[in-house]
């Protein structure tokens, strides 16, 4: 995905979707998921230090990737669902790990050079799954019609 | 236990700990075709002569077009010191029209003198990123927002809690303006 807003936008459309299905789900709840979406993008942080400058510092080998993978989003949704309250805690659970799983499943379709797309599932396996390459990471129009898909999920649920 | 400002930080103390170990466990992997993790620049920078006659894939700007030419970014760290640089890479047999500037993935056998046969790449125009993390940076704002309205910190016990009251900034606004107009 090109941007952080292609990915709120599909957290946003899914978590507006359900939100027919539970009455539960309300809009502070799709919040919940649209943050989950950016828990993988963590990694990021490699922008301002990256890896091998951590690696170097504390003499371990080191990769912010790690949290852009099942496990690592694994534990920070674990991280989000601890600061709410037992009550909101399964449900805020599900909404951050549903957000953070769009992400990483969106990203899994990128287009690449040698037909696989990263190792999503780690550390259960560091196996590449094949990418069907539907897109490429720079695409803005995908920004464009995630945006527009939302924004339409959005005024069918305000009228209904 | 999850219940007080106490029980919250020691759990998320402990949480970060642990995806602490798996940004080491991650960043200690090596690759491994087998599974379709080829090696990139870093590894080529670090060891390029153990991986030549291997499948490798490398992503970079083209520098040059007649032969295809790439400067792949690289990092990593040996004997405890950080090693960062562009690699020149020699792409061979690139079927897809390329210019100057663009960011090109090649995938293929990884001869010597760091050239590689490709048998598949993939060209992407250059990118404004300036704008793309202004975008980016739109939908933290956007998420942010929502956040603040929807939800509020309990100081008592240092939990998210749900608004019984979302606020609603932008209504208010509307209506505080339909107000001044009348």
């Amino acid at each position: 995905m090109p941007d952080l807003l292609s990915h709120a936008f599909i957290a946003f459309t899914i978590c507006t979707i359900l939100s027919h299905r539970y009455d539960w789900l309300t809009g502070e709840y799709v919040t919940v998921g649209m943050a989950g979406a950016f828990i993988p993008d963590m990694a990021k942080i490699k922008l301002l230090v990256d890896s091998a400058t951590v690696e170097a510092a504390l003499g371990v080998p080191f990769d912010w990737l790690g949290v852009h993978t099942l496990g690592g989003a694994f534990v920070a949704v674990l991280v989000g669902a601890v600061v709410v309250n037992r009550s909101d805690r399964r449900r805020v659970f599900g909404l951050l790990s549903l957000g953070a799983a769009s992400h990483l499943f969106a990203d899994a379709l990128l287009l690449k050079a040698a037909g696989r797309s990263y190792e999503v599932l780690w550390p259960l396996t560091q196996y590449h799954p094949p990418s069907p390459g539907l897109y490429l990471s720079t695409d803005i129009w995908l920004t464009g019609v995630t945006g527009a898909v939302a924004v339409s999920t959005w005024l069918v649920t305000s009228r209904s | 236990m999850l219940h007080s400002w106490v029980g919250r930080v020691a759990a998320i103390c402990g949480l970060l700990a642990v995806l602490f170990a798996l940004m080491v466990g991650f960043g200690a992997a090596t690759p491994d075709p087998a599974l379709g993790d080829y090696p990139g620049g870093d590894a080529l920078a670090e060891d390029r002569d153990r991986y030549v006659g291997d499948s490798v894939q490398v992503t970079g700007t083209v520098v040059g077009t007649a032969p295809v030419e790439i400067a792949v970014e690289y990092e990593y760290v040996a004997g405890g010191e950080r090693h960062g640089g562009t690699l020149t890479v020699t792409a061979r047999n690139v079927d897809t029209p390329v210019a100057e500037g663009q960011s090109l993935q090649v995938y293929g056998t990884l001869g010597p003198d760091l050239t590689i046969s490709a048998e598949n790449s993939v060209s992407v125009p250059a990118v404004n990123y300036t704008a793309m993390y202004l975008v980016s940076a739109l939908a933290g704002l956007w998420t942010l927002g929502r956040l603040l309205c929807g939800w509020r910190l309990d100081w008592q016990t240092g939990a998210l809690c749900r608004r019984e009251e979302p606020l609603t900034p932008i209504q208010a606004l509307l209506a505080r303006v339909r107000e001044v107009l009348a």
